[in-house]
C-alpha cells in the first residue's frame, strides 16, 4: 500500500450549534466519513473518505452540515488543475485502470444549450394545451414504405409489431447488479404507470420482475446474461447491445464485490467471480453477423416483437446506423458520449465517442438521404436532462428518449461517481443488503412518475407554444430550431439555420 | 415462392413424424412450417433437402426430435430449449447460440462460434469445428452446457468461459494441434478438456493445465458415452485415454486491473 | 384500532422517527433548540431494533386487546374514543407493570417525569411525528392493528 499524498476532496462543515448528536450521519454514511465519539460526546468527521454525496446532508434532520469541495487547493493552474493532480496520483500509488461511475463531467460544449425552439405568433396561433388535447403518444418500430387501404378504409397493409409509449421517453438500460432489485422494480413500476418502457440493460430480468414484461425492454449483450426463452418471451420488445455511450469499443465489467447470489443466479455466474462482457460480441464481426443474430431473434419470438439494435454515438454512425436498419433491426438506439455507467475506464469515459446532438442530426439525415428512414425508429440518449433537452431531440429527428441518469438522480443519486465501489449510500449502485433497502420501490416509483409526468406537461406546453398539438409533427422538423454561437460546419451538421435567420 | 410438399408416408416413416422436404424454401417458410407442425403436436420431425436454410429450431422449446438432412444454414437451434437435433452431414456457423436445454449432435463438421454463451443442453461434434468456440458458455446449479468435439478446434476455444465443459478429443487431428492459439482467455469458471498431448504455447496465461485425475475421469465419462452412442464409436479407448483439464487461474482474470 | 405499521424491508436503521417524535413531544419547533445536548430529552414513543442488515421501529400497537389496559393499577392507561390507549399522566403512579406486560415493549417509563410513556399517534397533527419524518416511507398509520 502506498501512502496517499493528496488532501481530502470534500470538506464536511458541522454547525457544532445545530448538531443534536443523533448520529444520523453516521448510520447513513458508507464510506466511514463520520464518526460518533463517545468519550467527547461529538461527531467527527474522517474528511479524506468523504465522497461528497450529500446524503449525510440530506438526512440530518437540523441541517447541520454542509458538504462541499475541500478546503485545501492546490495553486490554480489552467492545465495540470485539480482533477489531473488527482488521477495522476492514484495511478502512482495503484498502478491500476482508472475507473469511475456514471457520464462524463468534462466540460465539452452541450449542444442542447445550443439549441433554442420556435413559439408561434401572430400567423400562426400558439395552442393552449388546457383547451386543446396534446397528443404525445409515440410509437417505435419498422414503418412499411407505402400504405394500402381496403376499400371500406381500413388498412390492408400488414404491420411489423411496434411499440406504444403515451410520451417519447422511455427509461434506458441500467443492468441489475449495477442497481439492486429495487430500482429495477421502481423503474418498471414507472414504467408501467407512466405506459412506457424500461430497459433491463445487460443483467438479465429478475424472477420476480416477469410480470412487468409487457413494459421491459430485454438486451442481448455480449455477455448474453440472463438470456433464454422465457426472457425474450416476456419482453414488449428486444435490444442487441453493441455499444454503450460511456464507454464505446470496450466491454462491461461488474466487479466481483458486486455479484452476490441473486446475481450469480440471474447471471449464471459463479458467485463473486468478475461479470465480464466481452468488448465485441464475439459472435457478430461484421455487419452480416449483426443480421444473423437479428434474425436469430425474431425466428426465436415468431417475429412478435421489435428487435433493435444500440450503438454508442462514434464517429462514423450514420454509416453503421444505414448497415444496421438494413440488416432488419426495427429501431436503433444510440447513446451520447455523457451517457451514464456502473463503471467505466475514466479516460474512456471521458474522451471516447461524440455527442448525441450531432449523432442523431447525422444520423437522421443519412436515412432520409437513403430513403430509408422510415424502417427503423431512432430512440436516442447520454445526458437527455430535461423535457426541452427531449423536445429538441425530436426536433432534430429523435422518436424517442432514453434517460438514464436524470432517473437516477430523481431516485436520490447525487452523481458522487462511486457506483463501482457497491458503497452507494443512496443505495441505488449497490446490492449491499444494507444499503439497497433504502431504495422503496413505491417511494422511488412516485419520484419517477412525478418526473416525467411533470416533462409530459411540460412538452406539451412547448408543442403549444409552437402552434403543435401532436408529438409526430415535431418529428424532424429542425425548422422550429435555431442555433446560436455555433459556427457554420455545426450548424451544416445539425441541418438547422443560425437564429436570427 | 414455391408451394410446399409435405409429405406423410406411414409405411417409411415412425409413427406420428412429419417430413419436410426443405428444397426451395425459404428460411422463414421453412421454419414457420416446422412451428405450425410443432403446435399440431408433432414430435418427431424429418427436414430432408436442407440446404443452408438458416435459423432453424431457433427457439424451439419442448420434447421434439429434429432430423436434418443437408447442411442447415447458420444459427442452427440458438435460444433453443429442449429439442434434440441431429444433423446427417456438415452444420454451418453459429449453432447453439445462447442454448438452454437440449441436444444438437452434428455427424460432420461444424463451423465457427460454435455454443456462444450456452446455458445448457448439449453439443456433439463428430469432426472438426471452427474458431471461437464455447465463448462466454455459463452455469447454474443443475444447469451445465457441455460441447463435445470428436475432432480438433481453432483459435479462441472456451473465451470468458464462466462455466460448463468443453471437451475436445482429436480424433482424426493427425499432426496438427487440437486447439489453437489464446485457448481460454478470460477463462473464469467451467473447464476445458483436451484428450492427449498438450502444447502449452497455445493456452492463455489465465488457465491452468494439469492432468485428468479420477474426478475429472468421473466428470467426463458419461459425456463420452453419449458421445460414441451418438455417433457409433467405442468408449474403451477413449475412456482409457489421457486427457488434459484446463481450469481457470483466478475467478477474476482481470482483477488488479483497475485503480480502485 | 389505528397503530402505525413499520414495513421490516424498507427500515434502514436511521432512527429519524426517534428524533421526530422527541422532537414533536418537546413542543418546541426548532428540532436543533429542542434536543440541544445537555437539555432533557422527552422519551420518545418508539425505538428502533436492529439485527445484522434489518431494523424495525417499534411502537404502541394500540391493542384490541391491549394487556396494559387490563394490568394498570390505578386506571391511567385508557381507550380514547378514537380507539387509542393512552396514559393519563396526572394518575399514573409509575409502577412500571404496564411495562412489564406490554408484549412488543413498547411502554417506557419516563427518566425525567416517572409516568409511563408510549406512542399515542400524535392526536390534533395531520400525521405522527415519525410517519412524517421517515426517509424511505418505511412507516404509515394503518386502521387495523393487532
Amino acid at each position: 500500500m502506498i501512502r496517499s499524498y493528496l488532501p481530502p476532496r470534500f470538506q464536511v462543515q458541522r454547525d457544532e450549534g445545530r448538531c443534536i448528536r443523533c448520529r444520523v450521519c453516521e448510520n447513513q454514511c458508507s464510506f466511514q466519513a463520520q464518526h460518533y465519539d463517545e468519550e467527547d460526546d461529538r461527531l467527527v468527521a474522517q474528511e479524506a473518505n468523504c465522497v461528497g454525496c450529500h446524503r449525510c446532508e440530506a438526512l440530518c434532520p437540523t441541517g447541520a452540515l454542509r458538504i462541499s469541495p475541500g478546503a485545501s487547493a492546490y495553486r490554480e493552474h489552467a492545465n495540470w488543475t485539480d482533477r489531473e493532480i488527482r488521477n495522476l496520483n492514484r495511478q502512482a500509488e495503484t498502478g491500476g485502470v482508472l475507473l469511475s461511475g456514471m457520464g462524463s463531467d468534462r466540460p465539452y460544449p452541450i449542444y442542447w444549450d445550443h439549441l433554442l425552439l420556435d413559439a408561434s405568433q401572430v400567423t400562426n396561433p400558439a395552442i393552449d394545451p388546457l383547451r386543446e388535447p396534446m397528443e404525445l403518444r409515440t410509437y417505435l418500430g419498422r414503418r412499411p414504405d407505402a400504405l394500402e387501404l381496403a376499400p371500406d378504409g381500413r388498412l390492408a397493409t400488414a404491420l411489423e409489431p411496434q411499440l406504444t409509449l403515451e410520451l417519447p421517453v422511455m427509461f434506458s438500460a441500467i443492468s441489475y447488479g449495477a442497481i439492486n432489485l429495487n430500482v429495477c422494480r421502481a423503474l418498471a413500476q414507472a414504467a408501467v404507470t407512466l405506459d412506457t418502457y424500461c430497459n433491463t440493460g445487460e443483467g438479465g430480468l429478475h424472477q420476480s420482475l416477469y410480470g412487468y414484461g409487457p413494459h421491459t425492454i430485454v438486451q442481448v449483450a455480449s455477455g448474453r446474461f440472463g438470456v433464454h426463452l422465457d426472457y425474450l418471451e416476456a419482453a414488449a420488445a428486444i435490444e442487441i447491445k453493441i455499444g454503450q455511450g460511456a464507454k464505446p469499443g470496450i466491454g462491461g465489467h461488474l466487479p466481483g464485490e458486486k455479484v452476490n447470489e441473486a446475481i450469480s443466479h440471474t447471471r449464471m455466474i459463479p458467485v463473486g467471480s468478475d461479470a465480464l462482457s466481452p468488448a465485441p460480441q464475439h459472435d457478430i464481426y461484421s455487419i452480416e453477423d449483426l443480421r444473423l443474430l437479428i434474425y436469430a431473434l425474431k425466428e426465436a419470438t415468431t417475429y412478435a416483437k421489435p428487435v433493435g439494435v444500440k450503438i454508442a454515438a462514434v464517429h462514423n454512425c450514420a454509416a453503421i446506423a444505414s448497415g444496421i436498419a438494413r440488416a432488419g433491426a426495427d429501431f436503433i438506439a444510440i447513446d451520447g458520449f455523457r451517457g451514464g455507467t456502473g463503471a467505466a475506464p475514466t479516460m474512456i469515459r471521458d474522451n471516447v465517442g461524440i455527442p448525441i446532438e450531432f449523432a442523431l442530426a447525422a444520423v437522421d439525415s443519412r436515412l432520409r438521404e437513403e430513403g430509408i428512414r422510415n424502417q427503423v425508429s431512432l430512440v436516442v440518449g447520454g445526458g437527455i436532462r430535461c423535457s426541452a433537452d427531449v423536445v429538441k431531440a425530436i426536433a432534430l429527428g429523435a422518436d424517442a428518449c432514453y434517460i438514464a441518469t436524470a432517473a437516477l438522480i430523481a431516485i436520490g443519486c447525487t452523481l458522487c461517481q462511486q457506483c463501482p465501489t457497491g458503497k452507494c449510500a443512496w443505495g441505488i449502485a449497490t446490492n449491499d443488503p444494507l444499503l439497497a433497502r433504502r431504495v422503496n420501490p413505491e417511494l422511488a416509483a412516485e419520484r419517477l412518475v412525478n418526473l416525467l409526468g411533470g416533462w409530459a406537461l411540460e412538452i406539451r406546453e412547448m408543442l403549444g407554444g409552437m402552434g403543435i398539438n401532436a408529438i409526430e409533427s415535431l418529428r424532424g422538423n429542425r425548422l422550429r430550431l435555431r442555433a446560436i454561437g455555433l459556427g457554420d460546419r455545426e450548424l451544416d451538421i445539425l441541418g438547422v439555420l443560425p437564429a436570427g435567420q | 415462392m414455391r408451394q410446399t410438399r409435405i409429405i406423410s408416408s406411414p409405411r417409411r416413416l415412425e409413427q406420428g413424424q412429419v417430413h419436410l422436404a426443405a428444397a426451395h424454401l425459404h428460411y422463414r417458410q421453412l421454419n414457420a412450417l416446422v412451428r405450425e407442425a410443432v403446435a399440431r403436436g408433432a414430435k418427431h420431425l424429418r427436414l430432408s433437402g436442407v440446404n443452408g436454410q438458416r435459423y432453424l429450431a431457433d427457439g424451439l422449446r419442448g420434447d421434439i426430435h429434429l432430423e436434418i438432412e443437408g447442411v442447415p444454414g447458420n444459427d442452427l437451434a440458438a435460444f433453443m430449449d429442449g429439442p434434440c437435433v441431429q444433423v446427417r452431414g456438415n452444420a454451418q456457423d453459429g449453432i447453439g447460440n445462447t442454448m438452454n436445454a437440449g441436444r444438437v449432435v452434428v455427424h460432420g463438421d461444424a463451423g465457427d462460434v460454435v455454443g456462444y454463451g450456452m446455458r445448457g443442453g448439449a453439443i456433439y461434434i463428430r469432426g472438426h469445428a471452427g474458431y471461437r468456440v464455447g465463448i462466454h458458455m455459463k452455469e447454474y446449479g443443475l444447469s451445465r452446457p457441455a460441447i463435445v468435439v470428436g475432432g480438433r478446434t481453432g483459435a479462441f476455444l472456451g473465451e470468458y468461459m464462466a462455466g460448463g465443459l468443453i471437451l475436445v478429443l482429436g480424433l482424426g487431428a493427425g499432426e496438427r494441434p487440437l486447439v489453437g492459439d489464446f485457448c481460454g482467455t478470460g477463462l473464469h469458471g467451467g473447464l476445458i478438456v483436451i484428450r492427449g498431448q498438450l502444447d502449452r504455447d497455445h493456452l492463455s496465461p489465465h488457465v491452468q493445465a494439469a492432468e485428468a485425475g479420477p474426478g475429472d475421469r468421473d466428470l467426463i465419462g458419461p459425456y463420452l458415452e453419449e458421445f460414441c452412442a451418438h455417433f457409433q464409436l467405442p468408449v474403451g479407448p477413449l475412456a482409457a485415454d489421457r486427457y488434459w483439464v484446463l481450469r481457470p487461474a483466478s475467478a477474476r482474470p482481470y482483477a488488479g486491473k483497475y485503480a480502485l | 384500532m389505528p397503530a402505525i405499521a413499520a414495513d421490516e424491508e424498507y427500515c434502514m436503521g436511521c432512527r429519524l422517527c426517534e428524533i421526530a417524535c422527541m422532537a414533536q413531544r418537546s413542543g418546541i419547533s426548532d428540532l436543533a433548540k429542542a434536543l440541544r445536548p445537555g437539555r432533557p430529552r422527552p422519551q420518545p414513543g418508539t425505538r428502533v431494533e436492529t439485527e445484522g442488515v434489518r431494523a424495525v421501529s417499534i411502537s404502541c400497537r394500540h391493542c384490541q386487546q391491549a394487556p396494559c389496559l387490563l394490568a394498570c393499577l390505578t386506571g391511567a392507561m385508557q381507550r380514547t374514543q378514537d380507539g387509542r390507549v393512552v396514559v393519563d399522566r396526572d394518575r399514573c403512579a409509575g409502577c412500571g407493570t404496564c411495562v412489564l406486560v406490554c408484549p412488543y415493549g413498547a411502554v417506557a417509563i419516563s427518566p425525567e417525569r416517572k409516568v409511563a410513556s408510549k406512542c399515542d399517534l400524535c392526536p390534533g397533527w395531520e400525521q405522527p411525528a415519525c410517519v412524517a419524518a421517515c426517509p424511505n416511507r418505511a412507516l404509515r398509520v394503518v386502521e387495523e392493528s393487532p
